[in-house]
């Protein structure tokens, strides 16, 4: 993780640098820190990943003490279905969500805290909203995490069974006689096959009728209920059944939904997806039908087919080429500033984290449309959400919230004594992003400190200038580039 | 650096966000389908940062294009039921089909002989009447999918092929040549689609929400320097954003709040439609804005003269009303066209709700508008005359679109900007 000789191949013309540790901490996590840079180089890289794929092998006794605070995470379902009070309902989704901040923020567990965020991203259910609150709470836990390294299949098979998601597209409401088209649609163009798979708008027809009878009832608790099950002959895309009754509607629906999660094109789309989120904007083909090629043969898995992503070329050559959305960057920079879990039992730091990631129109489980958050450097290219990500920077070094555990800033030059402002500054930026900066970046921060490389190093003016140094290696590429 | 005080602004100004946020979600007790408010960094009271920053280093004022008028694209995301809105409420396939979400005829605010308006669009019937409203009923793609995103897609590109990469939109400033900074907005987190490939198009959330933090000349230069360089899109996307923040400065001081009589709601679309407005008002420059307003996916609980589909409507009305009310004299030289993915279906479905449909309505306002008229050729509903039990499609939007781009913007031909289509104007804009 040091400054590496100047790349020549094209795929490498990114400012980051280019060890394959430190690109894959980049990855498959929200963001690298101190500690896990020093576990990677001390496991190597394999046995991280591997940990990482397994992650009840790894401690994370800190987070799990945290989340202890927030009561409502371990509601029961019937527990949940028993919450009538407003006030109470919506705390059961503002605890799920800053658990989900406090996750991503500083648990050891990284991998898998991605892999919940990719998959609550595709099966996406806009949480925020008062008849989503409990629902929304006990998906996270049942359905995505449960199932987040586990199999598509799974995963699928789970959420057809979600209060969140069946009301979120309204198939709650849907029967025989009046099908409600809105999930049987979505579960084929943006769950599953996606849209170029060749389904007609029969198929959307039958594919409602297929998923009739799957509702929830007044406290919004799934249950099947066979006399709104459209029974007669179902047909989509290469499945057909002859769904004779209507007590077996739920296992002909099971067996649509395992025939849709084996499918070819859903191993395309999911793949391709998955390339998006760890590789680049635009992945190549090759990685994507590899990755549909182990998925299939692994029978949805999603283990192998990480490790087959983690393993490629393709992933090898992308350094640099996907952007932090704006949460991961205030995530990632809480990370990179080493910046603690709140002392004691308070817990209001973490819901102004919440606020702003409100105010980034990124907070978690919130996205209104059913494709969920994009994953496009390019839809994210706001000029407020540029500057309002510059001025969360600026918030952070400025020690708010309040109520973390802010490490002094000179915490990030520990180490030997630093004869020069030059190595200040590449002590500096390692800190922060694990890397020494390209040598005009590198000058851009000497000249903003009022400093030049070789100039003696001076506590003083050093100490002066850190928050503004620390401010601009977050605002850099450096960090917005993973 | 950034002091204390200045750090506990931004968070302050995240929680009333959080919070106003929350607020509005609590009030959406019933469906899924309320969720026209748009979240954001938008509702930010940002302007408590106060402006006292930035260099006029990157302040550049390149001269203004076109001739000085704007465009304004409204994008009703979700599919707009524009039977439930423009109706032809004597019509007996109406009733019928709706059902129990038929307005009645009594409730409708009469057009013409054909149409009445859905009672919660009141707000635009003063405009209808002074004559700078105008209606085009049963438009859309002829050849539109079913699917929103597909939809979406097409229309915003202007073609039916996916071969045309760039918005339509971005193809119209193509014509217009370079401009100012705030040239082409999308007002929102994204840049819409139908801008996408136009060099300069900016998302923003308000004029006021670009102001940094402590922002000395010496950390401006340095960003500059950050992101200078790069072989990744985030190089220009940084270097527009510095541009932007300084351009913005000498906007910011003008027009802080609507003009009196313009109450936009407060529900996060109105910000942004008066932002549109107050760029026009402080002629920074803008040629196109864009501004999506979404919640249009009633598929369920739709409701009829009150209920879902009644209060976006109202909202709809109230941020059209407040615009025209807020540019004042202006409006003569903006018209504001709003569009969806397509309609929805004639029938309503099995959850008080509509599916997804084909033929729609587009909304004209504007100096240059003929105004109270319903547009377009009718094809009726009976079932003869629809397809696939929706509205046909008569009328192309891109007809309106174009016609809209030439008499607003002073655009020539519109063969770059919808190839292979053969345009044939309605006669909507005076």
């Amino acid at each position: 993780m040091t400054a590496s000789p100047l790349a020549t191949s094209p795929a490498m013309l990114s400012p980051l640098d280019p060890d394959p540790a430190l690109h894959l901490l980049r990855r498959a996590t929200f963001g690298p820190t101190a500690q896990m840079a020093a576990d990677v180089i001390r496991r190597g890289s394999s046995a991280w990943l591997e940990d990482q794929l397994q992650p009840t092998r790894i401690a994370d006794g800190a987070v799990n003490a945290f989340l202890t605070r927030y009561s409502t995470l371990t509601f029961s379902a019937a527990k949940l279905a028993s919450l009538t009070v407003a006030s109470e309902r919506q705390l059961t989704f503002t605890e799920t969500v800053e658990a989900t901040l406090v996750r991503q923020i500083w648990s050891n567990r990284q991998l898998v805290e991605v892999m919940v965020d990719f998959w609550s991203n595709h099966l996406n259910v806009f949480g925020a909203l008062a008849p989503a609150w409990t629902a929304k709470s006990l998906e996270d836990r049942v359905v995505i995490r449960k199932h987040a390294l586990a199999s598509f299949e799974s995963l699928l098979l789970a959420d057809a069974r979600s209060a969140a998601m069946l009301m979120y597209l309204g198939n709650d409401k849907s029967r025989l006689d009046r099908p409600n088209e809105n999930y049987g649609r979505e579960l084929l163009e943006l769950h599953t096959v996606g849209i170029d798979a060749g389904f007609t708008e029969a198929d959307v027809l039958n594919s409602a009728y297929v998923l009739t009878g799957r509702t929830c009832d007044e406290k919004r608790q799934y249950y099947y209920r066979p006399d709104w099950h459209y029974v007669g002959p179902v047909k989509v895309l290469g499945w057909s059944s002859a769904n004779s009754t209507a007590s077996g509607g739920l296992a002909v629906g099971d067996s649509y939904l395992r025939y849709l999660a084996r499918h070819p094109s859903t191993a395309l789309a999911l793949s391709r997806k998955l390339a998006i989120r760890f590789v680049s904007d635009d992945p190549p083909d090759s990685l994507v039908n590899a990755l549909a090629d182990v998925y299939l043969a692994n029978g949805t898995a999603i283990v192998p087919w990480l490790r087959a992503l983690f393993g490629s070329a393709e992933f090898v050559d992308s350094i640099g080429r996907k952007a932090r959305r704006p949460l991961e960057d205030v995530v990632a920079s809480i990370r990179a500033m080493g910046i603690g879990l709140p002392v004691g039992s308070n817990k209001t730091a973490i819901s102004e984290i919440r606020a702003i990631s409100v105010w980034l129109d990124n907070q978690p489980f919130s996205y209104r449309a059913p494709t969920g958050y994009p994953d496009i450097a390019s839809r994210w290219h706001s000029v407020t959400g540029t500057v309002s990500r510059w001025n969360v920077h600026r918030t952070l070094v400025a020690g708010a919230p309040a109520g973390l555990t802010y490490p002094a800033l000179d915490q990030l030059l520990a180490g030997p004594p630093m004869a020069t402002h030059g190595q200040m500054v590449d002590r500096l930026t390692n800190a922060l992003t694990r890397q020494i900066f390209r040598s005009d970046h590198r000058q851009a921060l000497l000249t903003a400190a009022g400093m030049t490389d070789g100039e003696p190093f001076n506590k003083r003016k050093v100490d002066q200038m850190l928050p503004n140094l620390t401010v601009l290696a977050l605002d850099s590429p450096y960090l917005l580039l993973r | 650096m950034t002091s204390p005080a200045q750090s506990r602004l931004i968070i302050a100004a995240a929680e009333r966000v959080k919070t106003g946020l929350a607020e509005q979600e609590a009030l959406w007790r019933h469906g899924f389908t309320r969720r026209r408010f748009l979240a954001g960094a938008g509702m930010v009271a940002t302007a408590c940062l106060g402006s006292q920053l930035v260099t006029s280093r990157y302040a550049f004022a390149a001269p203004a294009t076109g001739n000085g008028k704007t465009l304004v694209y409204v994008f009703l995301r979700g599919g707009f039921d524009g039977l439930g809105t423009v109706i032809p409420g004597s019509d007996p396939d109406y009733i019928a089909a709706r059902g129990s979400m038929a307005i009645p005829n009594g409730s409708l605010l009469n057009l013409d002989r054909t149409f009445g308006l859905h009672p919660s669009v009141a707000a635009l019937l003063p405009l209808w009447t002074s004559g700078q409203l105008g209606i085009v009923h049963a438009v859309g793609a002829t050849e539109s999918s079913r699917s929103h995103f597909d939809a979406q897609e097409q229309v915003e590109r202007g073609v039916a092929s996916p071969g045309t990469h760039t918005g339509w939109l971005a193809r119209v400033l193509a014509e217009m040549g370079p401009g100012t900074t705030f040239r082409a907005v999308s007002e929102g987190v994204t840049v819409a689609r139908s801008l996408a490939g136009a060099p300069g198009a900016i998302a923003m959330s308000g004029i006021e929400s670009l102001t940094l933090l402590d922002s000395q000349p010496a950390m401006l230069t340095a960003l500059e320097s950050l992101f200078t360089g790069l072989d990744d899109p985030a190089g220009a996307h940084g270097l527009n954003t510095l541009k932007a923040m300084a351009d913005a400065i000498p906007i910011q001081a003008q027009f802080p709040t609507p003009a009196p009589g313009a109450v936009y709601p407060n529900d996060g679309v109105g910000d942004r439609m008066a932002d549109i407005a107050r760029l026009i008002k402080a002629d920074a420059g803008l040629r196109v804005a864009t501004l999506d307003i979404g919640g249009w996916d009633m598929h369920t609980n739709a409701g009829a003269v009150t209920g879902d589909m009644a209060n976006n409507l109202a909202a709809l009305s109230q941020t059209l009303s407040a615009f025209a009310t807020d540019v004042g004299p202006r409006i003569s030289d903006v018209t504001v066209v709003t569009m969806s993915e397509f309609g929805r279906r004639l029938a309503r479905n099995g959850s008080s709700g509509t599916d997804h449909g084909k033929g729609g309505v587009m909304f004209l306002l504007g100096g240059g508008v003929r105004g109270g008229l319903v547009h377009g050729a009718w094809p009726g509903l009976a079932p003869a005359a629809l397809v696939q039990g929706d509205l046909a499609t008569p009328n192309d939007y891109r007809d309106v679109l174009g016609e809209v781009a030439q008499r607003t913007l002073g655009l020539g031909s519109l063969t770059s900007v919808f190839p292979g289509h053969t345009y044939s104007p309605l006669g909507v804009m005076s």
